[in-house]
């Protein structure tokens, strides 16, 4: 119970006015087309001149506003906090490590690495003293012992068993210490023995003909045959690195370290689709690993113009997010809306894409979803064509599509595979399926309870003959079968498979015509529980259908109090609350209420070469998708042959 | 004298269809309660052209209303009014605004619920069907004007279809001689009742309030004169098939018209007394027309007083409501309040003080621009909109943190 929105009613504070995030027309030109004062102040100052100007003081206003410490010093402080601000060398001197950047530590070459000669005792004693202290230090220092007793305390060795770390030396004549760190069932060991040890141990020769290159830096291009080795000198990077799968090569008299790409763990592999299985169309499905899944839309939408934001959140352990997009089709304002919701979370840990969806949907409170999550990558291709964006999270198989229209939500893939008129075909069947999954039950107890007279008198007859021997009022009996129906569900996804086919025919039985013979439910209602069953089993949105089974049980009780009036009124609820909900400031009801601009695509669904827009609602950048006439042999004309009334505007097709 | 200006408050964008929409729901939902029988008795075979006359000068004072409102750009017609005349001057207008309002949809609430009780729920006590219906009205007045617009759209295009259903499937019942004698009580009595009929119409009223609601103005023009034509048509066509099913003599008598209509329908044995399904229909009707009402109420109340919010006055104004729809004793007084107080005296704030109003609004202005050489006040530069009293700091405040 949110008891905060009851007190708000009663409660007046500055929170009321502020504007939630909403994708709209008006916020671009607004003040273009409303100058001079046309048009309206929108409440609270917000369009014409009168906002406008004051948008603008206030834009003034805040430039002049000096902040101490800007946002990346401060991140650099907290980071320098996490990892040691300082370290002391062997004289006691404290040196401040650098936190502008003004300071730069370059990387020694070989040359001045032998010319200094650093004796090993000092830089024993030297480590001694650095990793000595409290805390570690913020960069990877230049010995490997120090280095190594910062690894022992972040990664919590030795009692950390599935770190390892391998000592080894770089061959040659002036053989170098080194360490490969990696976490043992994250990285591909095979990878790490031919692309790392054997050519460090075996393959290298390190000569003085080198001198004048970064020592670092030869290994990296001449010696370590991965395909992806990047150097770090900060530890919070390396210790990213490690976790992610990647081993990290340390050297001894390098303060940076190499990290190579040797992520192999064992994950599922590109299987069939488990929720949303098409006839017609592709079968393959995101799995639990990350890049194959961002691979996956790669590899259908081969544009240069495909964006991969990375982001990470969680403090004890991090999640990749990774935001993706089309450049010059999504709606800048949604990307950056976007990214600033997710670098707002802040928790420990981000298990699934289901728990993003949670912090950054648009109205917590609220029934409908605001998320498209699928597992289909042809969804989230065609998604993102259309301005939409997919966020990926960790390892979920279950990809979040933004901002979606209610109307989306009834769609599969499918549709847009078939024919027109089937896909509108099938479209139709899910609205009415969508209908009765909410409302025959409800609508059985009106009729049956409230309103007998408007059902013709032989159906009045059977039905009341048939619930003659039934001793509860209909809407315990509705409620009963209703109950027993999400029993099977649940138990039909908990039930270990092997026991499987044992719940179809419990279920069968208990639903069927045992609960009949006992005289306990009437026969009719067997048909109105199934058909009813089979209306939200029709949904092709695993949360959409549980919007269905929820609200079901609301309709069942408003007619069972109120028969017909009570349905109407918990609609009309209904409506209100799904045309104020939003997904991203994208009315979740439009492009119908409001009225936005789009293509014969919402309920039923027109040919594809009329389509030649996309959705409005999402307000693109660019919103064209394709060539005004697309079917140019089919004797269709020229688009400069049209009357001009229809240049750009239609598709022909054999017209 | 040069006041400041009142605050707007925040409603959200509307568009241009759902705001027509709205209008037309929020008139036309009428048909539902008792007016077509009491037009039918004043009319009598001609009635059906009443509304048309209503809508013919309603549309003639709105649009006085729009082009006297065009001089002032991004104000309605209280900020006009206050900046003009002085501030005190908008408090008293709003207040009798909302007032008419408040009375109006009191009378509704009663009707609807009477008409509940009366036709589908017997057994149930007023009370409690009035409770629901405004809990319904009061979430929809909380969801503002954003949301009403939007629902109404999507309901329009159910009504439209159930009311030309409910218009057709009688039709077997028919009989155009009852339409006779054509000129019904003569054209002199049907212009008569026309004009006092304009009451129905409460467009003009809201759509010089809701003016800054809509980006560009000339778009209300469509909004204003659309919703009047369409709500004048379904007017008179319910009133042609009422008429022409029962007699004009019987109809006076019909306290719920569009119900007994569903009543009467036979098309076979399957389909006939479909009048539970229509419920559907005004149920949803008066939950739009009920919200409208109270979010306007408030809307107003806040505006006359320069409050930067009206949800906070919601919960008041639904219980006002409450109490207010129950102090007629009965349903017949009711409907003797609504035709003798309502009918004959709603049109003179409902129209005719809107358009003095707005008239009186460019006299004003033209009169002080002539005193200050030239410079029309609407030129002046605009002071902040962002709220009064401790509400104007707040964009300091911001800055500030």
């Amino acid at each position: 119970m949110h008891w905060g929105n009851w007190v708000r009613l009663l409660t007046v504070d500055d929170s009321i006015m502020d504007k939630q995030f909403e994708l709209t027309p008006e916020d671009e030109d607004e003040g273009a087309e409303q100058g001079g004062g046309q048009g309206g102040g929108q409440g609270g100052g917000q369009g014409g001149e009168q906002g406008g100007g004051q948008g603008a003081e206030q834009g003034a206003g805040k430039r002049r506003v000096r902040r101490p410490c800007g946002p990346s010093r401060q991140r650099l402080k907290a980071l320098s906090a996490e990892y040691g601000e300082q370290w002391v060398d062997g004289q006691g001197k404290v040196y401040a490590r650098r936190l502008s950047g003004s300071r730069r530590v370059s990387a020694p070459t070989y040359a001045a690495l032998r010319a200094r000669a650093i004796p090993l005792q000092q830089a024993r004693r030297r480590a001694e003293k650095t990793a000595g202290g409290d805390r570690e230090a913020a960069y990877i220092a230049h010995d490997l012992a120090g280095n190594r007793k910062t690894l022992d305390r972040v990664f919590h060795l030795p009692l950390n068993a599935d770190l390892v770390v391998r000592d080894f030396r770089v061959g040659g004549r002036h053989p170098i210490a080194a360490l490969a760190v990696f976490v043992d069932g994250l990285a591909d060991k095979n990878i790490i023995n031919t692309h790392i040890l054997e050519p460090l141990m075996i393959l290298t020769e390190l000569d003085d003909a080198q001198g004048d290159i970064e020592w670092i830096e030869w290994v990296r291009r001449a010696l370590l045959p991965g395909n992806q080795v990047m150097e770090v000198s900060m530890w919070k990077g390396a210790v990213e690195n490690i976790l992610a799968g990647s081993t990290l090569v340390f050297f001894e008299g390098v303060n940076a370290a190499l990290s190579v790409e040797t992520k192999g763990w064992e994950h599922r592999t590109v299987s069939n689709s488990q929720t949303e299985a098409v006839v017609r169309g592709p079968h393959d499905a995101f799995t639990e690993n990350f890049r194959a899944n961002t691979g996956l839309i790669r590899a259908r939408l081969r544009s240069s113009h495909l964006i991969t934001e990375m982001m990470q959140v969680g403090t004890l352990a991090v999640t990749d997010v990774a935001v993706m997009y089309i450049q010059g089709i999504v709606n800048p304002k949604l990307i950056k809306e976007v990214k600033r919701r997710i670098a707002a979370v802040q928790v420990d840990y981000l298990a699934d894409s289901g728990i993003m969806e949670q912090f950054i949907e648009d109205d917590p409170i609220g029934v409908i979803p605001k998320f498209l999550s699928t597992e289909r990558p042809d969804r989230v291709a065609q998604a993102l064509t259309e301005g939409q964006f997919a966020i990926f999270v960790g390892h979920s198989p279950h990809v979040l599509v933004a901002p979606v229209l209610f109307w989306s939500l009834l769609q599969t893939a499918e549709d847009a595979y078939l024919r027109w008129p089937f896909g509108s075909f099938i479209r139709l069947i899910r609205v009415m399926a969508l209908a009765i999954g909410l409302l025959l039950p409800a609508l059985y107890i009106a009729v049956t309870n409230y309103h007998p007279e408007m059902i013709p008198t032989d159906l009045m007859l059977a039905v009341a003959a048939s619930r003659e021997r039934v001793p509860f009022p209909v809407v315990s009996e509705v409620l009963i079968m209703e109950f027993s129906l999400e029993l099977i569900r649940e138990a039909g996804i908990r039930i270990p498979s092997v026991i499987g086919p044992t719940i179809g025919i419990v279920g069968a039985l208990i639903l069927g015509q045992a609960a009949v013979a006992a005289g306990i439910i009437s026969p009719l209602l067997i048909i109105i529980v199934a058909v009813t069953a089979l209306g939200s089993f029709t949904m092709p949105n695993y949360n959409l259908s549980f919007t269905v089974r929820v609200l079901r049980f609301g309709f069942i009780v408003a007619s069972a109090l109120f028969g017909f009036y009570g349905v109407t009124l918990g609609l009309m609820l209904l409506i209100m609350h799904a045309v104020s909900v939003r997904s991203f400031g994208v009315p979740i009801l439009s492009p119908i209420a409001p009225r936005r601009k789009s293509s014969k695509d919402v309920i039923g669904r027109g040919q594809v070469f009329t389509m030649e827009d996309r959705p409005g609602s999402y307000m693109p950048v660019d919103s064209r998708r394709q060539a005004p006439v697309t079917r140019p042999w089919s004797g269709a004309a020229h688009e400069s042959d049209l009357p001009r009334g229809r240049r750009r505007r239609r598709s022909r097709g054999n017209a | 004298m040069n006041a400041k200006r009142l605050p707007l408050i925040h409603t959200g964008r509307v568009g241009v269809v759902e705001l027509t929409a709205l209008m037309t729901v929020y008139s036309s939902t009428e048909i539902f309660l008792s007016m077509p029988s009491r037009i039918a008795v004043e009319g009598a075979g001609f009635a059906w052209a009443i509304p048309l006359v209503s809508g013919t000068l309603v549309t003639i004072a709105f649009l006085i209303v729009h082009f006297c409102l065009k001089r002032f750009p991004g104000e309605n017609l209280l900020q006009v009014i206050s900046r003009l005349f002085g501030r005190f001057t908008a408090l008293p207008i709003a207040l009798v605004f909302a007032v008419l309002l408040l009375a109006q949809t009191a009378l509704v609430t009663r009707e609807f619920t009477e008409t509940v009780v009366t036709t589908v729920l017997p057994a149930t006590p007023s009370a409690v069907i009035a409770f629901t219906f405004l809990l319904a009205a009061f979430y929809y007045a909380y969801k503002g004007l954003e949301g009403l617009s939007r629902t109404a759209l999507l309901f329009s295009y159910f009504c439209l279809v159930g009311v030309a259903l409910l218009l057709i499937l009688p039709l077997s019942w028919f009989d155009v001689r009852l339409l006779l004698p054509i000129w019904g009580r003569g054209i002199g009595n049907t212009l008569w009742f026309g004009a006092i009929n304009s009451s129905l119409f409460f467009n003009v009223l809201f759509l010089s309030v809701l003016y800054p609601t809509l980006r560009n103005r000339d778009h209300f023009l469509y909004v204003g004169v659309i919703s009047t034509i369409v709500t004048a048509v379904i007017f008179s066509i319910v009133l042609v098939v009422f008429l022409g099913t029962f007699a004009p003599a019987v109809s006076g008598k019909v306290p719920f018209p569009m119900y007994q209509l569903a009543r009467v329908i036979y098309v076979g044995r399957f389909v006939q007394r479909l009048e539970a399904i229509f419920v559907f229909l005004w149920t949803a009707a008066a939950v739009i027309k009920m919200g409208f009402g109270l979010w306007m109420v408030a809307y107003l109340y806040a505006l006359g007083f320069g409050m930067p919010l009206y949800r906070p006055l919601l919960a008041p104004v639904t219980l006002q409501l409450y109490v207010l729809s129950f102090l007629p004793p009965d349903f017949p007084a009711v409907l003797a309040l609504s035709a003798s107080v309502f009918e004959p005296y709603g049109w003179l704030v409902g129209v005719a003080l809107p358009v003095l109003l707005a008239v009186a609004a460019v006299l004003g202005d033209w009169w002080r621009k002539r005193r200050k050489n030239g410079r029309s006040v609407s030129e002046q530069p605009k002071t902040s909109t962002k709220g009064s009293g401790r509400w104007s700091k707040r964009g300091r405040t911001l800055l500030r943190s």
